[in-house]
């Protein structure tokens, strides 16, 4: 029997998909990579997914559980084939207890639609990954996701509490609790936070919430050099006022989001957007000493509000770059390429000036951005994606950014996860620890196989670009 | 639903997709999009999501993809209502390139090849002074074509060929009537129709309205993808009206309707229920044939106190 027929069988024709347009969509996320599945499968409930497992286990076939394909490097694409497991419509909000501080969901439900119903009750889920209103919560936790807001809040491993997930042979586990504090062995629900679907696939997840902020306030700092930018960050921090966002666009980005936006950004080499939120008293008196810490440290101009309107237009800037990059450069767009690189805070500067000399080296232009509160910096590559030559550069590009990134103290990946793009760059150290827990818990690797440590390859692989 | 896939079509030779290649290329594939597709909302499957589109027109293009009925399925699958455009931060042309892939398709669904055989079998005189052209049968056609001491004409445009991805031969062929029968003044209403028109002394209908007539509380719907000109002209006669205006895709075009009904009684009924409870008027004939079935509903030329 061949595995279409077999999980019609178990689950029902009606949750299988093996048409073409549906194998050839299923076989991208937001990465530079594609591959088709052999099927795809829309599991209903925990019950579908234990039988999807074991029927994958018996006939040794790779299994990749997906949200909403919104991951940049590449986790969700299928590259030894197999099946995909859409979780999109295992989307119910089970419970949310206010009084416990926890909400159990399943997987597939968006992560703007849960913070929606919570803000009824005057709460929120915190991490805030940029592709917030699409993402699901299962994906969230399998990669670890985060975003702006993580300076303050902590990324999603701060908040799941406890998990139920399908681990080969097809067994369904509860990891974890519903309390606050747990200290019963194990935090197995930890290990699964950034597996990228390597171990086992979550079918709920319980996440704490917190109480809404009263109110935001947001500064806009420019600099003319982006050491000051550097130290106006460090001088923050130092201060002991923790913002609720610090956000960092250098010259490129600056010059891509005024090319294709209205905004009207300061034409500098570095401006830093800070937000505070909390007790609109508090918040007044933090946002002016931020002002003031940004003109000590240089800032040459400074200039804040707490009108919704302006806050909103300030963060259209910052969320515009992205798109402005692809747009900016004629026949160069945005690839995702080393994009997520973590340092410490201090050495933020150092390491933006060091992109923009590589930059130069190549002559690959290189916008960086991102979470400078929290070390998390962006840089997106503007390459030619149909040259073969120009995907060369840009790996000997990711390879050497990647040098400096580690000289720095830091990290491959702050929020987006490994995948493929980011697998060459990973801690070599860590690599013989995770291949035996994945053996023992998928000892026929069929769980999302040759992604994180198991890809050793070149990058420039599975391309979507043709 | 099985469908048979139908390769007798004319074998288009140009691919409009290569004008979009660019353009494909731009999507960062990060999927916003699908939070402002309805279609999408209510089937979950990739291919139905605009991202899904645009990645499988660029598979047609390259040649990695062959087509196929699944392919010719998700491609028409979509009401072209643009909302996903509103969202895209990437800014891209996603209906544009929907319209390309399926100008670039061999094989039509079913339902299309018997509109397409529908709409090009149309004919009726064309005559008198002004031509009313409506895309409806509907009898408020008549009324005001006595209102206007125009004649009507019930076989709109031929709009529905193009957004099927075929070549509308059936708006040339009326162009040359209308020239034929020294018609002095076209008037039209889907704003959609204006481009067929624009050699002639046409005029949308919505510029002959002084007034509308209502009383309580009503929900205009004004698909998003109509041009903002005519958008802001609606909302000018409502000006100071108690209203809400609802701009999402009722799926009433007669290609969508035809092809996905079940989708487009879903997406019907969510416009019903955005409506919370008040009155629905449409701003298209076509909106109004297909929500009435659904909802208490009436179109604004119902309610429209034209000047003169």
């Amino acid at each position: 029997m061949d595995i279409v027929s077999l999980l019609e069988d178990a689950i029902g024709k009606e949750k299988i998909l093996a048409d073409k347009a549906s194998l050839y969509s299923y076989g991208f996320d937001a990465s530079i990579h594609h591959a088709m599945p052999s099927v795809v499968v829309t599991p209903k409930s925990e019950e579908d997914v234990i039988e999807i497992i074991k029927i994958a286990h018996e006939n040794a076939i790779p299994v990749i559980a997906r949200g909403a394909g919104t991951a940049l490097s590449g986790q969700a694409v299928p590259i030894k084939g197999g099946i995909i497991l859409d979780m999109a419509a295992m989307n119910k909000i089970k419970e949310i207890k206010i009084e416990n501080f926890y909400c159990k969901v399943e997987p597939g439900v968006v992560y703007g639609e849960l913070n929606k119903q919570l803000a009824k009750y005057g709460f929120f889920f915190p991490p805030s990954p940029g592709s917030g209103d699409v993402c699901t919560i299962g994906g969230m936790i399998a990669t670890n996701a985060s975003g702006m807001r993580a300076i303050k809040y902590g990324a999603t491993r701060d908040y799941v509490l406890g998990l139920r997930a399908v681990f080969p042979p097809g067994k369904a586990y509860a990891l974890g609790s519903s309390t606050l504090k747990n200290s019963s062995g194990y935090q197995i629900e930890r290990l699964l936070v950034g597996s990228e679907g390597t171990l086992g696939v979550i079918t709920e997840a319980t996440i704490k919430i917190i109480p809404l902020p009263e109110k935001r306030g947001v500064a806009l700092a420019s600099f003319d050099s982006l050491h000051d930018a550097g130290k106006g960050v460090a001088n923050i921090i130092a201060s002991g006022i923790i913002p609720s966002a610090l956000e960092i666009m250098d010259k490129v980005c600056i010059q891509a989001v005024n090319k294709s936006m209205n905004i009207g950004l300061p034409d500098v080499e570095a401006i830093l957007i800070i937000e505070k939120d909390g007790k609109e008293e508090e918040i007044k008196k933090d946002i002016e000493r931020i002002a003031e810490i940004c003109r000590k440290s240089n800032a040459k101009d400074v200039v804040f509000t707490f009108d919704e309107k302006e806050m909103a237009n300030l963060w259209k800037g910052r969320k515009g770059v992205l798109p402005s990059l692809s747009r900016y450069g004629g026949n160069k767009i945005s690839v995702s390429l080393a994009d997520d690189m973590a340092v410490p805070i201090s050495k933020i500067p150092d390491a933006v000036k060091a992109f923009q000399e590589l930059s130069r080296k190549y002559g690959i232009l290189i916008g960086t951005y991102g979470h400078a509160g929290d070390g998390n910096l962006h840089t997106k590559i503007l390459i030619d994606p149909t040259s073969e030559e120009e995907w060369k550069k840009a790996e000997k590009l990711v390879d050497e950014i990647y040098k400096v990134v580690y000289e720095l103290g830091g990290i491959v990946s702050g929020e987006h996860g490994i995948g493929i793009s980011k697998a060459p760059w990973m801690v070599k150290e860590n690599i013989e620890l995770m291949e035996k827990i994945k053996a023992a818990i998928d000892p026929k690797n069929i769980m999302n196989p040759g992604k994180m440590m198991q890809w050793k390859g070149s990058i420039i692989t599975n391309l979507r670009y043709r | 639903m099985e469908r048979k896939h139908n390769n007798q079509f004319t074998l288009q030779v140009i691919k409009m997709l290569e004008k979009y290649h660019k353009e494909i290329l731009t999507c960062t594939g990060c999927a916003f999009c699908k939070k402002a597709c309805q279609v999408y909302f209510h089937t979950r499957k990739e291919k139905d999501s605009p991202k899904g589109r645009i990645m499988i027109s660029y598979g047609l293009l390259t040649g990695e993809l062959k087509e196929d009925a699944s392919i010719v399925e998700s491609l028409q699958k979509c009401a072209l209502c643009r909302l996903c455009e509103s969202v895209c931060p990437s800014m891209i042309k996603i209906t544009d390139i929907i319209r390309a892939a399926r100008h670039d398709l061999k094989g039509m669904l079913p339902e299309h090849e018997r509109i397409l055989r529908e709409i090009e079998a149309w004919d009726e005189p064309v005559e008198g002074e002004i031509l009313l052209v409506m895309n409806s049968r509907n009898e408020i056609v008549d009324e005001i074509a006595k209102k206007l001491h125009a004649t009507a004409w019930h076989g709109g445009c031929g709009a529905a060929i193009e957004r099927m991805g075929r070549e509308n031969k059936f708006a040339e062929k009326l162009i040359k009537k209308i020239k034929e029968a020294g018609i002095k003044q076209v008037i039209y209403y889907e704003p959609y129709c204006r481009k067929y028109f624009e050699d002639l002394n046409a005029v949308n209908i919505i510029d002959m309205i002084e007034d509308v007539e209502i009383n309580g509380s009503y929900a205009v719907h004004i698909p998003y993808d109509f041009d903002d000109e005519f958008i802001e002209k609606v909302k000018s006669l409502f000006k100071g009206k108690d209203v809400m205006y609802i701009h999402e895709c009722c799926g009433g075009r007669i290609e969508f309707r035809e092809a996905f009904p079940e989708e487009a009684e879903k997406m019907a009924n969510d416009v019903i229920q955005k409506s919370k409870g008040r009155k629905i008027i449409t701003t298209s004939l076509e909106c109004y044939e297909h929500l009435k079935k659904y909802g208490n509903v009436v179109d604004l030329l119902h309610i429209a106190k034209f000047k003169g």
